[in-house]
């Protein structure tokens, strides 16, 4: 018998609407639920708790490692410390192998794997005091690893990948002001990392169509989140302390058209035309809040702000929902 | 023919819906009413800045405070209530309600000589908004205040362990009567939700974790035992596991029921030094029950951030700490076995993937 996932979705809101409205009888709920597939029968409860059981426990055993290296624990020589994690690596590759990773169980061995490796290289920079920065841990960790993200064909081990790129891009940017000096050291570090989260969701979105693995929304979100927060950050900057940040404001308007267009038309996703309202939202209250206070008194502008924030919020919210009501069937 | 359709179809064919389907409400995602939230706080934000310097008398009495936010809260309400009600107006009165609620709360703990009786004032008076005030949106954020006021009053009183297994327990007993309680749905859910946040909060923010050591300067004896708040989520997601298998017609004495017990009792023994990882764990469950994949996704949250949170709590050694994730990690892979071991028996099922 072949296991299918429940439906989820809007179905369970449906169900539970007509409940509500005494069209389902009360006693007859839990039944109408397990017939209409959104609560989960007895082979979907074994599949999750498999799989429940699988990640939590390579992830607690992956966390675990981790902290026992930031332990310092000076029971053990360093070359014992050494053993225990290089045997953690040695023998989750190996389980990975024999496993094979086209199973899920073999996926969540290269799970332990990859954190065992950034594990090393942290006990590594510990034990030697090399001398190196962050930055370098993390792109070190993050190359290192690419090989069996790549073999993986698997969305939360790519997931976990940019979020270590991500670091060492942030990392990077908080060692090394460069000729530009400190003052400009933030507003670097957040191009950066709007251009690599952006170019990601493009290449993920892309690559999405051809391969049902990466085929997973909250992994793009999450993406899109990231990417979003950076540029609003620079849109933030730009708007509150104007010096001449041109770039980033052209840059802010056309990714707000974008994201509009995209998740309007090609790829229909409310969740980014949300955000991209949340955004607007930031940036305009904190446009507000540092400029009606030059030509008004503290009372006017801050009952002024409120209202151009509600104002703002309810119109994205009719929006959204004019959106929502076109999609539906 | 539509989804919703199909699914009326399946259920009259089950006998268990007759006649025609009633029309549909809209809907609004979860992301949309976040929205609304965030748009309303941030608002509110500054509607309290405007009383503040508009009206000097809000800042000299606390009294004044208290009646002028029950006022706002009052016409709010009103605003809440209407139906249909204009989005302007609408996210006008969660500001207004949001920002009535803070001068309250300001004027209380003015009022209130006792911290921990202010604090318990405000968690009954949110909670008495969430049930009262009739917006999904409003009664979540009440929910959710409530939790977070009740966690707080809690540690002022001695009793900060106390906080994850009550809210874990108030958590387990919302989403385990979802279904038996489905007529009041509108009331029950974003409360539900608003819990759950407040779970997720005390227990899985290095903020909240801290809180014994920032309110210190109180003074306060903690009476509550330690090693009884860590059992209490543990003795919950049991309690949870209990109730579902019931709920699915296992006799206890079954045998996937005496594993899935075993199982549940062993993770929770093993968790015991993180107490976090078991409420976590059980918001999970209950969205996997329930199918709701929000609730799922809060209760992967939960962990995550409960893990990264724990690093930071003082209580304990990172060396107890590691020790405490690795057999927690080890007992759930052994349990997988074990499991797989037992289910390998039963002919009709292939679980696939693994």
């Amino acid at each position: 018998m072949h296991v299918t996932p429940p439906a989820f979705r809007t179905d369970r809101a449906v169900v539970l609407a007509w409940a509500e409205r005494g069209a389902i009888p009360n006693e007859r709920l839990v039944e109408a639920l397990a017939v209409a597939g959104i609560t989960p029968g007895a082979p979907q409860w074994r599949v999750f708790l498999d799989q429940f059981l699988l990640w939590c426990g390579a992830a607690f055993l992956g966390a675990g490692a981790i902290f026992f290296i930031a332990s310092n624990w000076t029971g053990l020589a360093r070359y014992q410390k050494f053993g225990l994690v290089e045997a953690a690596l040695v023998t989750s590759v190996i389980a990975a192998w024999g496993l094979g990773i086209d199973r899920v169980a073999g996926k969540a061995a290269l799970l332990v794997a990859s954190l065992a490796t950034g594990g090393l290289l942290a006990l590594f920079g510990q034990t030697y005091q090399t001398g190196a920065d962050t930055w370098e841990l993390f792109a070190t960790w993050g190359a290192l690893v690419l090989p069996w993200i790549l073999v993986a064909r698997f969305a939360p081990l790519w997931v976990l990948w940019i979020a270590i790129v991500n670091l060492a891009i942030a990392l990077y940017f908080r060692s090394s002001p460069f000729l530009l000096g400190i003052a400009m050291d933030p507003e670097r570090q957040a191009w950066a990392l709007f251009i690599f989260n952006t170019l990601a969701l493009a290449v993920w979105e892309l690559l999405a169509q051809h391969r049902e693995w990466l085929d997973e929304r909250w992994a793009v979100r999450l993406l899109a989140t990231a990417g979003g927060t950076a540029i609003t950050g620079l849109a933030v900057v730009a708007v509150a302390d104007w010096n001449g940040q041109i770039i980033a404001v052209i840059a802010y308007l056309a990714w707000l058209v974008v994201n509009h267009l995209v998740y309007r038309h090609i790829i229909v996703d409310l969740f980014m035309i949300a955000g991209t309202f949340l955004s607007v939202i930031v940036t305009v209250t904190v446009f507000l809040a540092t400029h009606v206070f030059e030509s008004s008194t503290a009372e006017a502008g801050f009952l002024l702000t409120a209202l151009a924030v509600i104002g703002i919020t309810a119109g994205a919210a009719a929006w959204l929902r004019r959106i929502a009501s076109e999609q539906q069937p | 023919m539509t989804r919703e359709a199909a699914v009326w179809r399946t259920l009259a064919d089950a006998g268990i819906v007759s006649g025609e389907m009633p029309p549909s409400d809209a809907r609004t995602a979860w992301y949309v009413r976040a929205l609304l939230g965030f748009g309303g706080w941030l608002a509110a934000g500054f509607l309290i800045a405007f009383a503040f310097a508009a009206f000097a008398f809000v800042v000299a009495s606390p009294a004044a405070a208290v009646v002028l936010g029950l006022g706002m809260i009052a016409g709010a309400a009103k605003a809440l209530s209407a139906r249909p009600g204009s989005p302007f107006i609408v996210q006008m009165g969660l500001a207004t309600s949001f920002a009535g609620q803070a001068l309250f709360i300001f004027g209380i703990a003015e009022t209130i000589d006792r911290p921990t009786a202010a604090a318990f004032v405000v968690a009954i008076f949110e909670a008495a908004l969430a049930v009262l005030v009739r917006h999904t949106v409003h009664r979540f954020c009440c929910a959710a205040g409530a939790g977070l006021a009740l966690a707080i009053a809690l540690t002022l009183a001695g009793a900060h362990y106390l906080s994850v297994g009550l809210l874990a327990g108030m958590v387990a007993t919302a989403w385990l009567n979802e279904f038996a309680w489905a007529t009041s749905a509108s009331t029950v859910r974003p409360i539900a939700h608003g819990i759950t946040l407040a779970l997720v909060l005390v227990q899985g923010t290095w903020f909240m974790q801290l809180q014994p050591y920032q309110l210190a300067r109180f003074g306060t004896f903690e009476w509550f035992p330690r090693w009884l708040g860590s059992a209490l989520p543990a003795i919950v997601l049991i309690a949870v596991a209990v109730r579902l298998l019931r709920r699915g017609q296992r006799p206890l004495g079954d045998r996937d029921a005496i594993v899935t017990i075993g199982v549940t009792v062993a993770i929770g023994a093993a968790s015991f030094a993180a107490p976090g990882v078991a409420a976590a764990m059980m918001v999970l469950l209950l969205g996997f029950a329930n199918g709701n994949r929000i609730l799922m996704a809060i209760g992967v949250a939960a962990l995550l951030s409960y893990v990264s949170a724990y690093y930071y709590q003082l209580e304990t050694t990172l060396l107890v700490k590691s020790v405490a994730l690795g057999v927690t990690g080890f007992t759930l892979l052994l349990a997988r076995w074990t499991l797989a071991r037992w289910f390998l028996t039963d002919p009709e099922v292939e679980v696939s993937g693994t």
